[in-house]
């Protein structure tokens, strides 16, 4: 909130308070018969208690319409009261016109104090009011600016200000409208008060919003406006003194006045364009920096992203000759091994068969440690395909797949639920498969080996599961589950290189999705991954 | 198998050669095999030019063609062979270490008959030998289908 909100906030609260306290006093003037409170001075005018009762009204609407957070019934009773202020005022401009008489100012007040009788409102005071509680009424009824309440607030302020201006040439009867008797000086100031008081009831917004706002606007607005104020009163005062005292005639005290106003006013612009010269060119500036700073960032942005594509083009030629020129030896190895048992099948002791066997064993464990390690950097840098993936039809055929390949007793399958999900085919199978042969592994030398998959649905995303009966394991080791060359069991009890499920993590990361497990030693486990639902996608990570 | 006729295969490592050999001999495949150490004189030797020049020009049944090789790899080898008129008739075989999509792709797009991954198992390796020498080393017309859907990968 700019600071001067609440200052004027304040501001508008105690022109409420201004407008009860002193209404308030009029009234009781009148009660206890005070001519020193119903006429500061009988030459200045009384205020009639009509009058006085309409200000403590719509002091009271002010107070109680001012905070705009209130509770509604607050405000429908400030409009109550503002409609009381509008249903007053009109009904004296109506007896304003020659032959109506409603003589609603006995109603309050009979007789008079000090031979000073209350007499009706004067039409001008009634004018000002009707604007003052249409402006109180509008309070909240929003429009381009001006606001509806800001236009009849400040039709009441100039009202009332023409009115001083005149009491402060010395002019005491300044009538707007055909009426009899001059506005009081308490009047004025009370409306003054109030309408003011109104106008700035909403700091934040409109004119008001306008005037205290940072831009140039703003700054134009506070520059300007309490000149445009003071200077033309101060010069007219001026003049009709200089006319009074007989220093020049009427036409040449008006070429005076014109002239004076033109001075000051082109001085005061002059200088306010200045200072709006100055900030324009400060934005100016900072507009450019802050071009040359973006056109910066897109230049390193640029920079950067060549450099990530060198590096992962290096990765790429780094990954491609793994492929090709670490197999090759092992091809070798394995290749000759196997021409060496064949040549000296007959001449090898039993040992020696069984170094070459192991030899055998580790050479093909090495080429699966190979290949998944290719798949799993592949992982990370292939870009991802997004489709639509039936889930239940991809595990039915992982399954079939991994039925071919399995020799020992097949698994019981439970397939429950399974939704469609999205994400790439390619990868998401990768993950089904290294899940499911998973399952398989461990739930061998099981009597009954039971493989359940399912999935279910939350509000964000897709879950889905592989839960078997296998070997478990302790929860204690569940975060190294997901890691590289991680692995809870020996090779002895089952073989496997450790990449499988790092796999399955970096696919569902890429996917925006979590992984996690349950589990218990010689119960089972649960391997859950979940995906977000409309597909939220990570780029090569 | 009356007569065979010979194979050509272009491996730049003699280990892998070597290992070839044996799997070819294993099923008495090999009654002519040429050994070109890279692509360059593969391409010498099937045009007959240079130290190959005086060769009397009979395609072989069969190209084994590996993928990565010193001067003219296995791809260039592939794109010469099959954008010649007089050469494109004679299959080639792929024999790879890589199991990159990208090779095995462009392959194809080459025109390349059958793609065989080496496998690190000898066994397998003497089964997919096996496999492409009956296919096409055999006299009788090799059908030119491709090898793609008899699971040789």
């Amino acid at each position: 909130m700019v600071p001067g909100v609440s200052y004027l906030s304040r501001l508008s609260a105690a022109a409420g308070y201004t407008g009860v306290a002193g209404g308030s006093l009029v009234l009781m003037g009148w009660l206890l018969r005070l001519p020193g409170l119903v006429a500061i001075n009988p030459v200045l005018g009384t205020m009639t208690p009509e009058t006085a009762f309409c200000f403590v009204l719509t002091g009271a609407a002010l107070l109680l319409a001012r905070p705009e957070s209130t509770p509604s019934w607050k405000h429908r009773l400030a409009k109550i009261s503002a409609g009381l202020v509008i249903l007053k005022s009109l009904l004296t401009l109506i007896e304003t016109w020659p032959g109506w008489s409603l003589s609603i100012d006995q109603l309050l007040f009979k007789g008079s104090v000090s031979k000073i009788f209350p007499g009706r409102m004067p039409a001008a005071t009634a004018l000002t009011l009707l604007f003052v509680g249409l402006a109180v009424v509008l309070l909240d009824t929003q429009a381009r600016r001006p606001r509806p309440s800001e236009l009849l607030a400040l039709a009441a302020v100039l009202t009332v200000l023409l009115a001083l201006i005149g009491y402060g040439y010395g002019y005491v009867s300044v009538f707007l409208l055909p009426i009899r008797r001059p506005l009081a000086f308490h009047t004025l100031l009370l409306m003054l008060v109030l309408s003011f008081g109104i106008l700035v009831a909403r700091p934040g917004q409109g004119l008001m919003g306008l005037a205290l706002s940072e831009s140039s606007g703003g700054v134009m607005v506070r520059r300007l406006l309490p000149a445009a104020l003071a200077i033309p009163i101060l010069v007219g005062w001026l003049v009709v003194e200089g006319q009074r005292a007989g220093l020049y005639s009427n036409v040449l005290s008006l070429a005076y006045f014109a002239l004076s106003i033109i001075v000051v006013f082109g001085a005061l612009i002059w200088v306010t364009a200045g200072s709006l010269h100055d900030m324009d060119n400060r934005r100016r500036q900072a507009e450019a920096e802050i071009h040359t700073l973006n056109e910066q960032l897109e230049h390193r942005v640029l920079e950067r992203t060549a450099q990530l594509e060198a590096a992962n083009n290096e990765l790429e030629a780094f990954s491609y000759s793994v492929s090709h020129d670490l197999r090759a030896p092992l091809r070798h190895i394995a290749g000759f091994i196997a021409l060496l048992e064949r040549h000296a099948a007959n001449s090898l002791d039993d040992q020696s068969k069984r170094f070459i066997s192991i030899i055998e064993s580790s050479s093909r464990e090495m080429g699966h440690l190979i290949d998944d390690l290719l798949a799993f950097s592949k992982m990370a840098r292939v870009g991802m395909m997004a489709s639509v993936v039936d889930l239940r039809c991809l595990v039915q055929q992982v399954i079939g797949e991994l039925e071919q390949s399995t020799k020992e007793g097949r698994p019981t399958w439970i397939i429950r639920d399974l939704l469609s999900v999205e994400g790439d085919p390619a990868m998401l199978r990768l993950a089904l498969v290294n899940l499911i042969s998973n399952a398989v592994k461990f739930t061998q030398g099981r009597s009954e080996r039971r493989i359940e998959i399912g999935s279910t649905d939350t509000e964000h995303e897709i879950v889905f599961y592989v839960r078997d009966n296998g070997v478990g394991f302790d929860m204690q080791y569940a975060h190294k589950l997901f890691g590289v060359f991680q692995r809870l069991h020996s090779n002895q009890e089952f073989e496997g290189t450790g990449i499988g499920l790092a796999t399955v993590r970096r696919i569902i990361h890429r996917h925006g999705g979590r992984t996690w497990a349950e589990g218990e030693p010689g119960k089972g486990a649960t391997f859950y991954c979940s995906l977000p639902k409309g597909g939220q996608s990570h780029g090569p990570s | 198998m009356d007569h065979l006729k010979s194979i050509l295969l272009v491996e730049d490592n003699a280990r892998d050669v070597e290992l070839t050999l044996a799997a070819l001999l294993e099923h008495n495949l090999a009654d002519e095999v040429t050994v070109m150490p890279d692509g360059a004189e593969a391409l010498d030797y099937l045009y007959c030019r240079r130290e190959f020049a005086r060769r009397k020009r009979i395609n072989p049944a069969v190209v084994l063609l590996d993928l990565m090789m010193p001067k003219v790899d296995g791809l260039e080898v592939l794109r010469l062979l099959k954008s010649d008129a007089q050469l494109k008739s004679i299959p080639v075989v792929m024999l790879t270490s890589s199991r990159e999509e990208t090779d095995l792709i462009k392959s194809y797009e080459l025109g390349v008959n059958a793609y065989v991954v080496k496998p690190a198992d000898f066994r397998a390796f003497v089964d997919a030998v096996k496999q492409v020498g009956v296919f096409w080393a055999i006299p009788s017309e090799p059908p030119l289908r491709s090898l793609e859907e008899s699971s040789m990968k």
